[in-house]
């Protein structure tokens, strides 16, 4: 059990038990708000639970589930995923796609198909198949979007066309919206971890004074 | 007159690029609540802190809109 008290200016001192702080940092990166609640700081743990897990559903939401994916493919290094996947639990399915999609699989829960790239239409290359567009003769291997899965196919590096272009065409703005939503959202719960580890960065009476000085 | 023209210039400054700068608000108000709530135990205490962090970082980003805005003039 570790106890940590911070003096006020005025009134009662403000104590923290942070428990077992290993424990709580490692729930505070499981789910955001777990390692509080876990410590007893229930109306921290609400806040930072509504606030993290808010903005990072509605990050993937913007994202239509594509923003989150992890990948090391030449010219796809997904450093992006560093961040969102600070967001503990919520993340980890885009790297159990990553291992599913590393080999060549389909991936888990597909959103849509694709014509590949090499569709004689070119029009129609890499674009989504639906019913209006679907031609009945085509019977070949089609490329698969998959929820928080890496974009099938290659990823090319110049300005060639490919799958991750096409999502950029298909949701625009809301595309890179969904990103930056998740992105901060991770990056906010390394703050919430290290005050479920350490406590609140509090400014002491003294450390005023020696500001000051 | 003076106030009514603020008014109007405000409303069309805000319907610009219209939705992509929206995005922001909601952002900015959970960056404002995590900060204030790491730096701070009490309710009250988070509550005013996140209150002034919001306030300050949508002034800055109304200037920095504001000078971008302006100097569209001069290209």
């Amino acid at each position: 059990m570790t106890e940590i008290t911070f003096p006020q200016d005025e009134g009662e001192p403000i104590t923290v038990d942070l428990k077992h702080p290993g424990v709580a940092a490692f729930l505070a990166w499981l789910i955001p708000g777990a390692g509080h609640f876990y410590q007893g700081r229930k109306g921290k743990a609400l806040l930072f639970f509504i606030c993290i897990m808010g903005t990072f559903l509605f990050g993937l939401g913007l994202g239509r589930g594509r923003v989150v994916y992890a990948s090391a493919k030449p010219g796809d290094y997904r450093w992006q995923y560093i961040c969102q996947v600070q967001c503990g639990l919520v993340a980890l399915p885009a790297a159990a796609q990553w291992l599913q999609t590393a080999d060549g699989k389909d991936p888990f829960f597909v959103l849509c198909e694709r014509y590949p790239g090499n569709y004689y239409d070119e029009d129609l290359q890499f674009k989504k198949i639906t019913p209006e567009n679907r031609d009945p003769q085509y019977s070949g291997p089609t490329l698969k979007d998959g929820f928080m899965a890496p974009p099938p196919g290659p990823v090319s590096l110049g300005n060639d066309p490919d799958v991750m272009s096409m999502w950029y065409f298909d949701y625009r703005h809301d595309y890179d919206m969904g990103l930056l939503f998740t992105v901060v959202a991770g990056l906010l719960n390394v703050l919430v971890i290290y005050d479920a580890a350490v406590g609140p960065a509090i400014i002491t009476p003294l450390q005023k004074q020696l500001a000051q000085q | 007159m003076f106030d009514t023209t603020i008014i109007l210039a405000g409303i069309y400054l805000l319907g610009l690029s219209t939705a992509q700068i929206w995005y922001a608000v909601p952002l900015v108000v959970v960056i404002s609540l995590v900060w204030g709530a790491t730096r701070h135990e009490r309710l009250t205490e988070i509550i005013t802190h996140s209150v002034k962090s919001l306030l300050w970082v949508l002034t800055f980003m109304g200037i920095i809109f504001a000078l971008i805005y302006v100097a569209g003039y001069f290209q």
